[in-house]
């Protein structure tokens, strides 16, 4: 069943008091002649867990509860990519505040929420413990037992997931669906790391990587790497379908190499085989990123380049690139790149957004393709974010802090101390903020997720006097003793 | 086998190191929460164990360690660490 917001079952009491937005089901339009929907947006943001073969050897990991839930309400930011007849789907309801905030900062959409959200699974929509895992599912398994949404898609003009799982091919193979997306082997392949690695490779780029398929060959390898290395034998080690740093580790002693060999080695016994990408750890300078889209006929287009700011190796912030940066990557064939990195995936028949993460070193190098994305990602949002804020004269500055949550601190009371503070974005020439996803507040661990939209030099002051906002209503990003300036 | 007050002082040191910010180990709390009052989370986490593995020669077992399970330096450092054979 669709959880259709405005009439859908309440949620868990710890996030109870966001009231469920009314804006209207696609198949419960107002009267009259309602505008064909453009597009449908939806899409689980841990695709790189579903796309990650079984039968692959892990590194070291560390299970988190409650991390499956706050992903699930990711999903919420495609609102930022979402016109007035666009219909965007979320794993769980939207708070009515959240929907109004939006909608006055000009960003409206029609809603739909999928499954029916968590409270829906419980008997009696009890709450989840806290610390559990309350989401079963993600967006793409819900669609697929929901019957109403699925006509609804299928009256849509364009299907524009988040990413293509294989519950999103099974989506679009139900009978009379009308949409056509990638095939999802092809969207696998050229999300792995081995796939981007090879191409860096082939094109002649710095930086390319070296794909180990053993734990010997991993030995081997980074013994050579670390010997190669002159003043700094650091070695990372990356999982094919890591993301934001998770799967990612650095070897930096005999020790951790032998260690990591003998997990590798366990685990092959057991049958499951390796496969990881090796590369030096590089002094890096910046971190940017190169947007395009790839359309089935295989023609691309380059929506833009942001700059990054990460964290160790996990996302911050994105903004639109400095004129400096793109001049400097314009001079260094960037652009030339990107063109043969959106053939080559064409020619993978890959069709669909495209994240293409490069940096630059302090060293005057760079390594122009370190992974590719091929999915939405938070640089395209933000892109989309900016071409709203540019009609006022502002750029769409987006970052995410890892937040404590205390007490009934959620959207509704962050939105409310954002408004009395004056600091929330209303649309136009005003600068401001914009929390972008409400389900991820959710105690005791969440995640902050905002758009700051303003001059790029006042970024700083506007996200510092956000986060000091959120704090006073118990949401806390670390102290600022604790925190590295992401500035 | 190190003194309990020798563990926890290259815990804190660990910590220090991987923590973001300009924290000393001396001015870590043993009894705060790694997590909720430190910061740490599953990225930094991992890093802290690996160089925790490092540090004591050991081999943790990831399999059944969690991110609830990183709550004091004090509780790790006599709970973790301290079941551990060294290698």
């Amino acid at each position: 069943m669709s959880g259709v917001t405005g009439t859908g079952p309440a949620r868990p009491p710890h996030r109870s008091e966001r009231r469920p937005a009314a804006a209207g089901h696609p198949a419960e339009s107002p009267p009259g002649r309602p505008a064909p929907v453009r597009a449908v947006r939806f899409g689980s943001f841990d695709a790189e867990r579903h796309w990650r073969p079984a039968d692959l050897a892990n590194l070291p990991r560390l299970t988190s509860p409650g991390t499956e839930s706050l992903i699930a309400g990711l999903d919420e930011t495609l609102a930022a990519a979402s016109g007035p007849d666009d219909l965007l789907i979320t794993r769980n309801p939207l708070g009515r505040a959240h929907v109004d905030a939006l909608g006055a900062a000009g960003i409206t959409f029609r809603h739909a929420t999928a499954g029916g959200g968590p409270a829906g699974d419980l008997p009696g929509g009890g709450a989840h413990p806290r610390g559990a895992d309350p989401v079963p599912e993600g967006v793409e398994e819900a669609l697929l037992h929901d019957r109403a949404l699925q006509a609804a898609i299928a009256r849509a003009e364009a299907l524009r997931p988040f990413a293509v799982l294989e519950a999103t091919s099974r989506l679009t193979h139900q009978p009379d669906m009308p949409h056509a997306l990638p095939d999802y082997d092809t969207v696998v392949e050229v999300n792995g790391k081995a796939w981007s690695s090879a191409l860096a490779d082939r094109l002649g780029l710095p930086g390319a990587g070296t794909v180990v398929r053993s734990a010997a060959e991993l030995q081997e390898t980074v013994t050579a790497l670390a010997a190669a290395a002159d003043a700094e034998p650091v070695v990372l080690v990356k999982d094919p379908y890591g993301v934001a740093g998770r799967g990612t580790i650095e070897l930096s002693t005999p020790g951790s190499l032998a260690r990591l060999v003998r997990r590798l080695r366990a685990q092959e016994e057991q049958g499951l085989r390796v496969e990881l990408l090796v590369q030096r750890r590089y002094a890096r300078a910046h971190d940017f990123s190169g947007h395009l889209t790839v359309a089935p006929d295989g023609t691309w287009s380059l929506l833009g380049i942001q700059s990054m700011t990460n964290d160790g190796y996990r996302y911050g912030v994105s903004r639109p690139a400095p004129q400096d940066l793109v001049e400097d990557l314009d001079r260094r064939g960037y652009p030339d790149i990107l063109e043969a990195t959106a053939l080559a995936l064409a020619q993978a028949g890959y069709s669909g957004p495209a994240c293409v993460d490069s940096m630059t070193l302090r060293d005057g190098g760079w390594v122009p393709v370190l992974e590719i994305n091929a999915r939405m990602s938070m640089g395209l949002l933000t892109l989309e974010l900016d071409r709203r804020a540019r009609r006022s004269g502002l750029h769409a500055h987006l970052w995410q802090h890892d937040v404590t949550i205390a007490g009934d601190a959620d959207i509704d009371t962050l939105l409310s101390a954002l408004d009395r503070e004056g600091l929330l974005w209303r649309g136009g020439a005003r600068p401001g903020v914009l929390p972008l996803a409400g389900g991820t507040l959710c105690a005791p661990r969440g995640r902050l997720v905002c758009a700051a939209f303003c001059a790029a030099e006042d970024f700083p002051a506007w996200r510092d006097r956000t986060e000091q906002c959120a704090r006073g209503i118990g949401v806390g990003t670390l102290p600022p003793t604790a925190r590295k300036a992401v500035a | 086998m190190s003194h309990p007050v020798n563990v926890v002082e290259r815990v804190r040191k660990v910590l220090a190191e991987v923590l973001p910010g300009e924290l000393q180990a001396q001015d870590i709390p043993e009894d705060a929460d790694m997590v909720t009052e430190l910061g740490l989370d599953s990225l930094t986490a991992i890093e802290f164990l690996l160089r925790v593995e490092d540090e004591f020669d050991i081999e943790l077992d990831y399999e059944n360690l969690s991110l609830a399970q990183l709550t004091s330096v004090r509780q790790f450092s006599a709970e973790v660490i301290g079941r551990e054979t060294p290698a």
